[in-house]
């Protein structure tokens, strides 16, 4: 009679086991899912955007100048293109503009870069070389010079060093290339008449960019 | 047989809940949240670094930082320095640039994650910290 009692399983209390154990294995797997599915998400994404980011701002990239510095006149979709990995939506934005978009990234993940946006001006040097030099107001990595053929300048300087010269006479258009780290000077040999040597440089402005890559994989 | 034991089946039961629950915190814990502030950070650090080693200098030397790392650089270089880093950086960020003889920038804050470059120079290092205000 004891055998009996002791030997049989309580059957109110192994169903209530059974319940609680199944409950706890339904909600763990949930859990464990989520974990699994919000940590591998991303990855890709956030992959590709850094990476596509990173080759935007590089120094050989078809936007920039230089290392994070984009030429405003390259910045185009159409240059952006080659870079852009395929059968991915993507939204590229440089200060706020979108200026690449495929698909709808709205829930991808996004890159930014720091950069600077940068523009050539062409500014017309306002002088006549009165005192045969002039000094350029800000750097640039170029200057036009237009001399007229009855100045009798035979050679033009670029703080002393000669970036101009003809024994017979200089008379045209010329491209001289200048420094861009340092302020130039520029010098000729004959006093010049009013309005016989004219002088375009074309300063840098920059600005700050901040270069957007969102992608959604 | 009657002194209050608890049933076998539900000490069993306790114990497998205990395990059950091991197992998903292994899983939920061992697989954290990815760290993406400090690469982003990591990159704007960058990004500045290259822009000052790559600008020309107001004055001499070769380059903006060739310029600034000197002993002998004024105030007034680390003043446009520093106006010249934040027209570089988003409102958002803060920075600190520390130079072989001197530093610029606002006091780093421990308990933030900041992304770090450094840059080598003539006279010694520099390096870059951005954080998140």
């Amino acid at each position: 009679m004891t055998l009996d009692r002791n030997g049989q399983a309580n059957l109110p209390a192994m169903a209530v086991a059974l319940i609680i154990i199944t409950t706890v294995a339904g909600v763990s797997i949930t859990v464990v899912d989520g974990a699994f599915r919000s940590a591998d998400r991303e990855a890709t994404d956030r992959a590709i955007a850094v990476a596509t980011a990173d080759r935007l701002v590089d120094d050989d990239s078809p936007i920039t100048e230089r290392s994070n510095v984009l030429a405003e006149r390259r910045v185009t979709a159409n240059r952006i293109a080659d870079s852009v990995p395929e059968s991915i939506d993507i939204r590229i934005t440089v200060d706020g503009d979108v200026i690449y978009e495929r698909g709808d990234p709205a829930q991808g993940t996004t890159a930014r870069r720091l950069a600077l946006l940068a523009e050539r001006q062409q500014i017309t040097l306002d002088t006549d070389f009165e005192h045969r030099t002039a000094t350029l107001p800000r750097r640039s990595p170029r200057a036009t010079l237009t001399i007229h053929d009855d100045s009798g300048i035979e050679t033009v300087r670029a703080n002393g060093r000669v970036v101009l010269h003809d024994p017979k006479g200089l008379g045209g258009s010329y491209d001289v290339s200048l420094s861009r780290y340092e302020t130039t000077t520029l010098r000729v040999d004959t006093v010049p008449e009013e309005g016989d040597v004219t002088a375009t440089y074309y300063p840098r402005r920059t600005q700050k960019a901040l270069v957007e890559v969102t992608v959604d994989a | 047989m009657h002194r209050g034991q608890l049933s076998i089946s539900v000490i069993e039961a306790g114990v497998g809940v205990i395990l059950i629950f091991a197992v998903t915190m292994m899983f939920t814990l061992g697989v954290p949240t990815p760290d993406t502030e400090t690469p982003q950070l990591d990159a704007y650090a960058d990004d500045v670094a290259t822009v000052l080693t790559n600008e020309p200098p107001r004055h001499g030397g070769e380059t903006r930082l060739e310029e600034v790392v000197t002993e002998d650089a004024s105030e007034r270089e680390y003043d446009a320095l520093e106006s010249r880093i934040e027209r570089i950086l988003d409102d958002n960020l803060m920075y600190r640039l520390a130079l072989p003889h001197g530093a610029v920038g606002y006091e780093r804050p421990t308990e933030l994650p900041a992304g770090r470059a450094t840059v080598p120079t003539i006279e010694g290092e520099v390096i870059v910290w951005i954080w998140y205000v």
